[in-house]
């Protein structure tokens, strides 16, 4: 029998409250779809994108080196105070977070630092993977990627997306709303009653356009390759027609296996 | 049906072995250079299914990433050809029937 096969490559992304003295909750496959490996305060992450956004005006509470960028969003100047609602990309500045010990927690630098922020628990960290890189893992075992028969697609249904705090919950950092589908397979090393699943983290309002997105799909005649649905490469993410010409962004995929 | 020969030497219940493609679950990277494809078990377990490891040429991270999802869209097609008149060598050591890029393939039993 042909059939289409479909391959999702994973992508990290989490979105959660701000912690004053900086050290975050450890990132994982469960949580947000990816496991960064240590990264010293003299280099950039190739892939980690770091934003703060501020949900209060806070005095004197930016590094001079953050400070100097623009707003991450509109492109606006920023000071040394916040401005509820500004965006800064603390991943631009080198030493601004590091993570040490092999336990995947971001480490972001207060004001103490010129490259560092003071933040409070109503601001929202964006933390997310945007290229294919050895720098957030996995890439290459298994949860990296799935490739399946259409044959196995079960069922898509809808999960509740509220990551973020206060007026930004269940926000994308320039304030576009999200929502999350799972898509169900059988799973593709098992027989019975196992099931891996994909997590799309999405634009919101897309949950019948996902459907019809996989129904196109599943119903295609590409029989000679498999069909790219999503992931991550060297130069950016890949995302089929399917979905993007609907509308749909994707900025998750978290892949669970059996 | 779909064959994989993995040796020189048909000597071993590993060295030739016949799946249904309607049988096949699926495919992931597992390693920098190798993806697996899994089949239900000659054995019949349900939880442990025979894999066939394709590994392709080694290189960096981007290439190895390249390579690993050329030797799985190589399978695809293999597994979507229809041959009513006899299998199909998806690979074969002997005939050099290496799609893909792939290198080599080890086939595991009930795994």
């Amino acid at each position: 029998m042909k059939q289409p096969y479909l391959y999702f490559g994973r992508k990290g992304y989490q979105a959660t409250a701000g912690i004053v003295n900086g050290v975050y909750g450890a990132l994982t496959n469960a949580n947000s779809g990816m496991l960064p490996i240590n990264k010293a305060n003299n280099v950039l992450s190739p892939s980690l994108r770091v934003l703060i956004k501020s949900t209060t005006g806070v005095d004197s509470v930016r590094g001079s080196v953050l400070a100097a960028l623009p707003d991450f969003v509109d492109g606006s100047d920023l000071t040394a105070a916040t401005i509820a609602g500004e965006v800064v990309n603390v991943s631009a500045a080198v030493k601004s977070y590091t993570i040490t010990g092999n336990d995947e927690k971001l480490r972001i630098l207060d004001v103490s630092d010129t490259a560092g922020q003071t933040v409070i628990v109503g601001d929202t960290i964006y933390i997310e993977e945007m290229i294919f890189d050895a720098t957030v893992l996995p890439i290459n075992t298994v949860g990296a990627d799935l490739a399946v028969p259409a044959s196995a697609f079960i069922a898509a249904e809808p999960l509740a997306f509220t990551e973020g705090v206060g007026v930004n919950a269940g926000l994308y950092h320039d304030g576009t709303a999200l929502d999350a589908t799972r898509l169900i397979f059988k799973s593709a090393n098992k027989a019975g009653a196992a099931v891996d699943t994909v997590d799309l983290v999405h634009t919101a309002n897309k949950y019948k356009e996902v459907c019809e997105a996989m129904q196109a799909i599943c119903n295609s005649n590409i029989y000679e390759d498999m069909i790219k649905v999503h992931h991550l490469t060297s130069k950016g993410q890949v995302l089929h027609n399917a979905f993007s010409s609907r509308g749909i962004d994707v900025k998750r995929c978290l892949i669970t296996r059996a | 049906m779909i064959i994989f020969n993995s040796h020189a030497t048909i000597s071993s219940t590993t060295t030739l072995n016949m799946y249904r493609t309607d049988q096949h679950f699926g495919m992931e990277s597992t390693g920098a250079n190798v993806a697996k494809m899994h089949f239900k078990s000659a054995v019949n377990h349900i939880d442990a299914p025979d894999f066939v490891a394709l590994t392709s040429t080694n290189g960096d991270d981007n290439v190895d990433q390249t390579n690993r999802i050329a030797s799985m869209d190589a399978m695809v097609s293999k597994l979507n050809t229809v041959n009513k008149k006899g299998f199909v060598v998806a690979f074969s050591e002997i005939e050099s029937v290496k799609p893909g890029g792939i290198l080599s393939i080890a086939v595991t039993l009930d795994s």
